[in-house]
């Protein structure tokens, strides 16, 4: 009886299909609310610095007058406290994680300025 | 088996170990009907492959002979150390806080699950035991849970304190705050329950062999950065 039970757990093994993924060709589907990485819709912001502030990390900072925003991909722990503080909106919280880096960078968004199109 | 629950961790609360889904007043992110009836699904296939697994510690003599006998752990002794969880529950002390009826508790059927021999085997087969519980519990807890609110507001600083306890996989873990009306608490503890249960592990751990060490240790199923604080 107890034989039979290995021989059952070995054939298991032998045709069921690895519980792996053959990680570059079959990319990870990542389900919708992961926490990846924060994405900001840069043509939306006003740069109020909402953002910044409920940032617990202090991983967001805001230049209003050069209408920039940048994330220290590092410090952001994935709370989604600024997306919820967001009044425009413009942050969401995508699944992907971002590459890995060996050094901690900022990540820098500038708004063009929307001059054209009121041109 | 264990990235199927780590899945099912990211699906719901999108982090995978750490879940960051709980806030003051609630939680921040709903399980909806079909969410829950996926997460039975696996958990039944899951519970087919742990009956499975779990004859292999329970069953097989080369095991067997590890765990038996080993770390004897008095009932005595477990109360007078102070002991928690499946590891007091293995020395034949009936008691598990969630049958104090805290949260849904009181609405979930459960038995309070122990043995009365003490050793590694006894909290070897009391854990496989509880998992099944768990199992069986959240199967319940999908059934009767209700559609309603997932989180109340909350505005200004609390001014008191609080003590809060609850089961853990581990055992019973104590919670403390104090705040004193501002944005700042006076004072936050956690009593976990590895540090409750390291007297009960030193006494087991007297005059054993070497051998037996990482057995012994391994059946309370300490965790070591809980403790280390
Ligand atoms: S809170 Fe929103 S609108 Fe305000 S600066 Fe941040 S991203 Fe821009
Ligand atoms: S997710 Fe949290 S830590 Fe990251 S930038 Fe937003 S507020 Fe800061």
């Amino acid at each position: 009886m107890k034989l039979l039970t290995f021989a059952k757990t070995e054939l298991h093994n032998l045709f069921s299909k690895p519980a792996t993924r053959l990680y570059p060709q079959e990319p990870r589907v990542y389900p919708e609310r992961t926490r990846g990485h924060v994405e900001n819709n840069i043509d939306v912001c006003v740069f109020c610095g909402l953002c910044s502030k409920k940032c617990p990390t202090g991983a967001i900072t805001v230049d209003r007058p050069a209408k920039s925003w940048s994330i220290k991909r590092f410090s952001c722990i994935q709370c989604g406290y600024c997306v919820a503080s967001c009044p425009k909106k413009c942050l969401c919280m995508r699944p992907a994680y971002t590459q890995p880096a060996s050094e901690k960078g900022t990540e820098t968004f500038t708004q063009a300025p929307k001059d054209d199109q009121s041109a | 088996m264990r990235e199927k629950i780590l899945d099912m961790f990211e699906t719901s609360t999108g982090g995978r170990v750490i879940f960051s889904v709980n806030k003051i007043g609630g939680v921040m992110k709903d399980m909806d009907a079909d969410m829950l009836k996926e997460f039975v699904k696996i958990l039944n296939g899951m519970e087919k492959d742990l009956r499975e697994l779990s004859r292999t510690f329970l069953e097989n003599k080369a095991v067997n002979s590890r765990l038996q006998g080993v770390g004897l752990l008095t009932k005595q002794q477990a109360h007078d150390l102070g002991t928690v969880g499946p590891f007091m529950r293995a020395s034949g002390i009936v008691r598990d806080t969630r049958r104090m009826g805290y949260a849904a508790y009181s609405d979930l059927e459960f038995e309070t699950i122990t043995s009365d021999v003490g050793d590694c085997y006894a909290r070897t087969d009391v854990r496989i035991k509880e998992l099944f519980q768990s199992i069986d519990i959240i199967r319940q807890a999908v059934e009767k849970i209700p559609d309603s609110e997932i989180a109340v507001p909350v505005k200004g600083f609390p001014d008191g304190e609080y003590f809060m306890r609850v089961e853990q996989p581990r055992g019973e873990a104590v919670y403390y705050v104090k705040g004193n009306g501002t944005k700042f608490l006076d004072r936050v503890r956690v009593r976990t329950p590895t540090f409750a249960n390291l007297p009960g592990m030193l006494e087991t751990l007297k005059g054993a062999q070497l051998a037996d060490v990482p057995i012994l240790i391994l059946t309370i199923d300490p965790c070591i950065s809980c403790t280390e604080r």
